[in-house]
Formats: structure tokens, C-alpha cells, sequence
């Protein structure tokens, strides 16, 4: 790899950006890609029992909770493109983020045919129903919640710990059902997302690194305004969160998601209280009639 | 008026104020607090329960395990830490 001969801040996020894209491209490449037709066991459902289940809407497999909780899954994966773009918007000029992203795009689009793929073979969903259902979603569009590049890295690290939780609960809760089906998509599933988060955590590291108040405060300030994407986008994603497994609660996030992140880069809960009100001062002070010039 | 009814008393209020502290907008709400209201129905995400449990360690003078600030579920919750650690 070639060591960064400039000192300028553009170089060195270019140079790191590139050498975090290369490993999580080679690990990926070596130890992640899987097809959703060949390394899925399919031909579960096709067991006489399962077959029998499926076409008389019985079963644990069939339960529409799980139809509640794949479909919320695959309709926010369906705004892939919209995340793809605004990612690169951000990011073109830096080749290992924006390759990245490219990487994240494709990664993710697998995560919503798989989705789609057991709502339809499982009878859960009627390829009609699926197909309205998808068109009504994308009468919608996503925008960037928050605006900078080191911003989205915050959103990014949070949203896919946040997903990435989810998915592991759902496995969890499918072993015990015995669905090898469900249990094998959220491991390969879960796994890109773990992977998804671990290369934003890097980003992030670098963006500590180079300033790390103010990496602080827009860690901050993503914590205290964070929502997942389905609030927006999902019609009824209120009532579907009422089902068990679509989302995680207050809690899980809480210990499983914000203090892991905070405690990478060094900051415990008062720390990141702290640089939030640091951050709101300033806002406040720069708005018309602040009186600051 | 006996000892653990003052306690109770003082660590309902202390809660309160720490709901407005951390939530001023939502001040109305505070007619319907009660401890075992939950967070999920007052509307208190991540950052204004760690807001709020600031608010009630700097009055203490304590410092709560993140472990168990992270499963505050209800009300009553803060009050338990706030007997256990006082």
C-alpha cells in the first residue's frame, strides 16, 4: 500500500479511506459473498410438513408476524438506491468511501431480494401483494437526515449497529423455532450488517483522529436526533413496531448501540452530554437575533 | 408525615425535575408522571434518559452503573437506583 507522502488533511482521509475500502473489500470478497439462491436452504420449504404448513396458512413459519417483520425489512432496503446516491453525493471525491458505498449498495440489494424471496415462497405474500406493496413504498423518498460526511458516518455506525441488532434477535428467535431458513438469512444478513458497521466505526475512528471535538460533537448531536429510516419511509411503521422483532427498544440500543460506539472513541455518556450542549450553545449563538456577529 | 413517605416524596419530585430538565418541552406531561409511567409512553429516548440521569447523579452527588441506566424502563426504575445509590 502506498504511505501517504502529504500531510494535508485530504490526503490522509484519502489514503486511510482507501486502505479501510481495501481490507473490507478483501475480507468481504474472502470470507462474506454469498448468493440468496444457493447458500439459503430453499428446499426446507419444500419438505412435505413445511409444503403442507405453507399451503394451508398454519405454522410458525407462516405467522403473519414474520410477514410484519420481513416485509418492514425488504421495504427499507427498497430505498438502496436513494442511500446509494446520497452516499456518493457525499462522498465521490474520497475513492475508498465512495467505493464503499458502491460496495454497500450491492451488498444491501441482496438483503431485500432474500426478504422478498421468503415472503413470496412461503405464501406469505402473493407476488400481487408484494408488488403494490413495493410501489407504494417507493412513493417515497429518502433524504439525507444529516447533512456533513462525518455526520453520516455517525448515522451510518448507529443505524447499522441499530440493524444489525434487530437481525440478530431474529435469528436468535428462528433457531428456537427451528426455521433454518430464516436462520441462515439473518446470519448471512446480520453479518454484512456487522461488517456495514464496522467499516462507518473506522471512518469514524479517523474522523476522531483528526478533530476529535468536533467528531464529538456530531456524534453527539446524530445520537440525540437519531431515528431509523423506517419512521419515514414505512407507512404504519408505528403500528408495525407494535410486532414483536421489527424494531429494538430504548434499551437494547442504549447498552448495545450508543455506549459500545461511545466507548470506541473514548467517551462516556457525560462526555457525549457535554459535547452535545457544547454544540447547541454554538447553534443557538450563531442564529439571527443571537445577537453574535 | 413519616420518613420513608418523605423519602418517596423527594425522589418522585427529584424525577420530575429531571424529566424537565432533560424534556422542558414536554412540561404538560408532568401532571401525568407517575413512577410507573414508562419511558417508552413519555416519549424519553436514549439521550434525555441519560440526560435525566445526569441531572438526578450531579444532585446526589453519584454516579450510576451504565449497565443499569440502560435498563431504566420505567420511572420506578430511577427510583430504585436513586435508593440504591444514595
Amino acid at each position: 500500500m502506498l504511505q501517504a507522502k502529504s500531510a494535508s488533511p485530504k490526503y490522509r482521509r484519502r489514503e486511510r479511506m482507501y486502505r479501510e475500502y481495501m481490507e473490507f473489500f478483501d475480507r468481504a470478497e474472502k470470507t462474506r459473498r454469498w448468493h440468496p439462491f444457493n447458500d439459503i436452504p430453499w428446499e426446507w420449504m419444500q419438505r412435505s410438513t413445511i409444503a403442507e404448513q405453507i399451503s394451508d396458512k398454519k405454522g410458525l413459519a407462516t405467522e403473519e408476524n414474520v410477514a410484519t417483520c420481513l416485509e418492514t425489512f425488504c421495504a427499507v432496503e427498497l430505498f438502496i438506491p436513494d442511500y446509494t446516491q446520497n452516499g456518493l453525493n457525499l462522498s465521490r471525491e474520497i475513492f475508498g468511501q465512495a467505493w464503499f458505498h458502491l460496495a454497500w449498495g450491492y451488498e444491501e440489494s441482496k438483503h431485500a431480494l432474500t426478504f422478498r424471496e421468503y415472503l413470496l415462497r412461503s405464501g406469505l405474500r402473493t407476488l400481487e401483494q408484494y408488488m403494490d406493496f413495493e410501489e407504494k413504498i417507493l412513493e417515497k423518498q429518502w433524504y439525507l437526515p444529516f447533512q456533513t460526511n462525518r455526520e453520516m458516518a455517525c448515522y451510518g455506525a448507529l443505524q447499522e449497529v441499530a440493524t444489525y441488532l434487530i437481525y440478530a434477535a431474529q435469528r436468535e428467535k428462528y433457531k428456537a423455532e427451528n426455521n433454518p431458513v430464516l436462520v441462515q438469512i439473518f446470519n448471512l444478513i446480520g453479518r454484512d450488517e456487522a461488517a456495514h458497521a464496522s467499516f462507518y466505526r473506522k471512518f469514524l475512528q479517523f474522523e476522531f483522529e483528526e478533530d476529535p471535538l468536533g467528531a464529538a460533537e456530531d456524534l453527539a448531536h446524530v445520537i440525540a436526533n437519531f431515528q431509523m429510516p423506517g419512521v419515514e419511509l414505512v407507512p404504519d411503521f408505528d403500528q408495525r413496531l407494535q410486532t414483536d422483532g421489527v424494531g429494538i427498544s430504548t434499551q437494547v440500543f442504549l447498552q448495545r448501540g450508543i455506549m459500545p460506539t461511545l466507548k470506541e472513541y473514548g467517551m462516556t455518556r457525560r462526555d457525549m452530554l457535554q459535547a452535545l450542549h457544547r454544540r447547541r450553545e454554538r447553534e443557538a449563538s450563531l442564529k439571527p437575533g443571537s445577537g453574535r456577529i | 408525615m413519616n420518613a420513608v413517605n418523605l423519602n418517596e416524596a423527594f425522589v418522585t419530585d427529584l424525577i420530575q425535575q429531571a424529566f424537565i430538565y432533560a424534556l422542558p418541552e414536554r412540561k404538560e406531561k408532568m401532571e401525568r408522571l407517575n413512577l410507573q409511567s414508562t419511558i417508552h409512553d413519555l416519549g424519553i429516548q436514549s439521550v434525555a434518559a441519560l440526560e435525566m440521569a445526569g441531572f438526578i447523579e450531579d444532585r446526589l452527588n453519584v454516579q450510576f452503573s451504565d449497565d443499569e441506566l440502560a435498563a431504566i424502563n420505567k420511572l420506578e426504575d430511577f427510583a430504585t437506583l436513586i435508593f440504591k445509590y444514595s
